[in-house]
């Protein structure tokens, strides 16, 4: 077991890879009466083409099927997973996502049985063709609580408009076709594929022994057989570069129409280091462009075009990356063509010391108070060691970044070809 | 199991209170200000902490106090108005980084004192009253706040149903105000709104985080020290009697319906049948064991939501589901069957051990943030009464099957609302590019 010092943050995190391929993280944290775990697979909505472990020819799956497996892994034989969790003291949950499908359970005690349930649960597929028809029925009630909803029909419209081939152009959730076509053979294929432990992350934070908890761990995992680690082989079509679409827009239901402005990224093959430096580098170039400090923010708050700040972020995986500034306006147009103008404006003119000094300081402040939730660390870290960052280093890699660093991203990453808007209008306007 | 340990000093009329911890990388400030609710104010109060954040006269618009707050490491302004019962509170936080964490040690918090202060008393002015344009500003960003709350559909029918189960009760105001009192506010009104509120409200000032207990009271005691002539004004319950349920369809162009039942329950966080009403709440719909979540979602596949809550304050107990439109008829009997369930005692002590384990936990977990720990003791601090984490704890631990089937049988059905299908025009094909 490995001891990395954060002295700085006053963090001290324990690492082992066990034998076979699992990567186990304990961060100890006094005072605080809940623990998170979170188990993890790298496995996404976006991995819907790949070959299959034993297998030499690629394979499509249904679209939304990740989310679907993560929904089924809650059947056990016999008992039901919210149970035995709840037996033990402790709530549990999950999430997919493009990239992960993640476990988790908070408690505040019998820490060492729950992580055993959240290993042992997902470790032991079990899948029944009758309960399979029963989640088809829960999961559409969820696809269309999610078509309710204005952000996110605005999010997946801009999603579409960037990428042509993509899978990240698929909702998470899938259909309500796909997921009707989905069947106990397709959810053991990805599962066998992907839920291996070389493919895994578990993931500890919380007032705990790390030694204690390594050592069960260990235990609890060389008690299991597993196939031996094999690559996993991800079959995704290439994506052209600029944006496929560079406009588009729908109608529903709203009080306020909304717009969003997507910048593609041109070149999404970064890890490492280099990757948390050029996505700090865009959080703080939309920061300075966008926040509600800025001068753009100022001038349309004042001119009424906008009454709330602009929503703004950057997700970067390997593979997809894309910026998303968004906003409610009865004017949505015109704000798109304002946000153009102020990345243009400050592409000419470039920032000024004393503006990027603030951003950074607030930037550090920011992350500052989110280390004080121990559930946001527990979803965080996972998707920072996946795309080989470390979370820790945020703070130093923020305050080593200079104005050379920041318009360089300004220049580079928000390039007009690579540019969509999107924008939902009021049902009959 | 360590304690939260909140020490309460008086200056002038103001409360501080005080909880010294290392266990957070930053230090909260919230003053909270609170008077009963009432037509009159509902609304001008929703303005004013907007109006506040607009500018003060050192720092005279948003964006200077937006650098100001970005100068001291990012410290976040944040503002709320909520409903305690029929007390309408205004609450001003500001977060701020410790000074163990950063390079330069600067002293943020005596800064954030003094801004916040700047900011609540010391507003920009125009011929002794709030500037128009910032008001009519605010006005505009809160009519569309409003009209916004359509746009989440399950918050929507939650309000409705609750303005439907309140017609005849001050609590029907809505804590953000009202559309149809924006017109007639003008600065002079709100300014005098404000003047009363700071002469009369209640004042509490909250800081959580690690700090020098003796130059925070130094500073407070500066800053909030005078009198003012409070008016705090007891509560005075009063139980609107459940009259046969009310039935409210609401047809709407959307692609799911959204069913909210709310029941009376007739008991308060001030009952002592109210930790026993928790254990109710939590086994009929408050978790993924309860009877709703494995009834409705995991054995008749009617909803991916479904859950309820209890309000503290009022008595009154909501469940919310996202159902399909003709699903209605089916998911209302058997959310029935599952009030009988609980009001005939159908659970096993298992279960009822596993609700009280949930509680708990939930109950430590929110004392993991100082926001929760704040939220968890106002309403009873200014009720003058106090439970510390322990005894609540221990409370909960002692509630016993009839308890919870007690509690159960106090409740009464007032209102469903279901939010369906089948209103404003059918969509055109093409257009709905998601799903």
């Amino acid at each position: 077991m490995k001891k990395l010092v954060y002295a700085q943050l006053d963090e001290v995190l324990y690492h082992e890879e066990l034998d076979n391929g699992l990567n186990v993280y304990i961060l100890p944290k006094e005072g605080f009466h809940e623990t998170f775990a979170t188990f993890t697979t790298k496995y996404g909505s976006i991995d819907n083409t790949f070959i299959p472990r034993g297998l030499g020819e690629p394979i499509k799956v249904p679209d939304g099927i990740a989310h679907f497996l993560e929904h089924k892994m809650f059947e056990d034989e016999g008992k039901d997973v919210f149970y035995s969790f709840g037996e033990q003291g402790a709530s549990v949950n999950a999430f997919t996502s493009f990239t992960r499908t993640g476990y988790l359970f908070s408690s505040m005690m019998q820490i060492e049985k729950n992580i055993e349930t959240l290993l042992d649960f997902v470790q032991k597929p079990y899948f029944t063709g009758r309960s399979i028809e029963k989640e088809k029925g829960i999961i559409a009630q969820e696809i269309k609580m999610y078509a309710d909803n204005p952000d996110w029909r605005a999010y997946f419209g801009m999603i579409e408009n960037m990428f042509e081939k993509h899978p990240v152009r698929i909702d998470i959730g899938g259909t309500i076709e796909s997921i009707t076509a989905i069947t106990k053979k397709d959810l053991t294929t990805c599962y066998e594929t992907f839920y291996h432990p070389s493919n895994m992350v578990l993931f500890i934070v919380g007032s705990v022994d790390p030694e204690e908890i390594m050592r069960l761990v260990r235990e609890n995992q060389s008690a299991k057989k597993f196939p031996v680690k094999e690559e996993i082989i991800r079959c995704v079509e290439p994506e052209g570069t600029p944006t496929y679409v560079a406009k588009r827009s729908i109608s529903m239901p709203v009080s306020v129409p909304k717009c969003v402005v997507g910048y593609k990224e041109k070149d999404p093959t970064r890890q490492g280091k280099d990757l948390l430096k050029h996505q700090l580098s865009v959080q703080v170039v939309l920061d300075l462009l966008f926040s509600p400090s800025s001068k753009m923010y100022e001038s349309l708050y004042e001119s009424g075009n906008l009454h709330d700040p602009l929503s703004f972020h950057y997700t970067a995986e390997w593979g997809f990356g894309f910026s998303i500034i968004s906003g409610n306006s009865n004017n949505p147009d015109h704000v798109a063509d304002k946000i153009t103008e102020t990345i243009t404006a400050y592409q000419q003119v470039g920032f000024l010391d004393e503006e990027i000094d603030r951003v950074i300081k607030r930037k550090i402040g920011a992350f500052l108070r989110s280390l004080n939730s121990l559930d946001f660390i527990a979803k965080e870290f996972t998707r920072y060691q996946f795309n080989g960052m470390n979370f820790f280093d945020v703070v130093s890699t923020l305050e080593s970044l200079t104005r050379h660093d920041l318009q360089a991203v300004l220049r580079n990453h928000f390039i007009p070809e690579y540019q969509t808007i999107f924008i939902i209008r009021e049902e009959g306007s | 199991m360590d304690n939260v340990k909140i020490a309460t000093h008086e200056f002038g009329d103001t409360h501080l209170h005080l909880w010294k911890t290392d266990k957070f990388k930053t230090t909260s400030i919230m003053l909270k200000i609170n008077s009963p609710l009432s037509e009159e104010t509902v609304t001008a109060r929703a303005l004013i902490p907007e109006i506040l954040q607009s500018g003060t006269r050192d720092y005279p618009n948003r964006t200077m106090i937006k650098q100001k707050l970005d100068d001291m490491y990012g410290a976040v302004l944040m503002t709320d108005i909520q409903k305690n019962g029929d007390q309408h509170v205004i609450t001003f936080r500001i977060d701020v980084a410790s000074e163990r964490f950063l390079l330069n040690k600067v002293s943020l918090l005596q800064e954030a004192l003094l801004l916040l202060h700047k900011i609540v008393m010391n507003p920009c002015l125009e011929n002794g009253t709030f500037v128009e344009e910032i008001v009519e500003q605010e006005k505009q960003a809160l009519r569309q706040r409003i009209q916004s709350i359509y746009d989440n559909k399950m918050a929507y029918a939650a309000v409705r149903m609750m303005e439907e189960l309140f017609a005849e009760e001050m609590y029907r105001l809505p804590e953000y105000g009202r559309v149809e009192d924006l017109d007639e506010l003008n600065p002079k009104a709100i300014h005098h709104v404000y003047k009363q509120m700071l002469q009369h409200d209640r004042m509490d000032l909250f800081i959580v985080g690690s700090f020098d207990e003796g130059s925070i009271k130094e500073i407070v005691s500066s800053l909030y020290g005078g009198n003012r002539s409070v008016q705090e004004q007891q509560v005075v319950r009063t139980w609107e009697k459940s009259v046969g349920a009310k039935v409210v369809f609401d047809k709407r162009e959307v692609k799911q319906g959204e069913l909210c039942m709310g029941y009376r329950t007739y008991t308060t966080f001030l009952d002592d049948d109210y930790i026993a009403m928790r254990v109710a709440n939590c086994m009929f719909g408050g978790s993924p064991l309860s009877k709703l979540f494995r009834n409705v979602r995991e054995k008749h596949s009617l909803a991916y939501f479904v859950g309820s809550k209890l309000e503290a304050h009022k008595g009154v107990l909501t469940m919310t589901a996202g159902i399909e439109f003709d699903t209605y008829d089916q998911t209302v009997d058997i959310i029935k069957k599952q009030v009988e369930a609980m009001q005939q005692g159908d659970f096993t002590e298992r279960d009822l051990e596993q609700a009280k384990g949930w509680l708990i936990n939930q109950l430590y977990g929110s004392i993991d943030t100082s926001l929760g720990v704040i939220e968890l003791a106002y309403p009873e601090i200014v009720e003058k009464r106090r439970l510390s984490v322990l005894d609540r704890v221990k409370k909960m631990s002692c509630v016993t099957k009839e308890d919870v089937i007690r509690a159960a049988n106090k409740w009464e059905l007032d209102t469903i609302y279901f939010l369906t299908g089948g209103g404003g025009q059918n969509e055109e094909a093409g257009l709905c590019t998601v799903r």
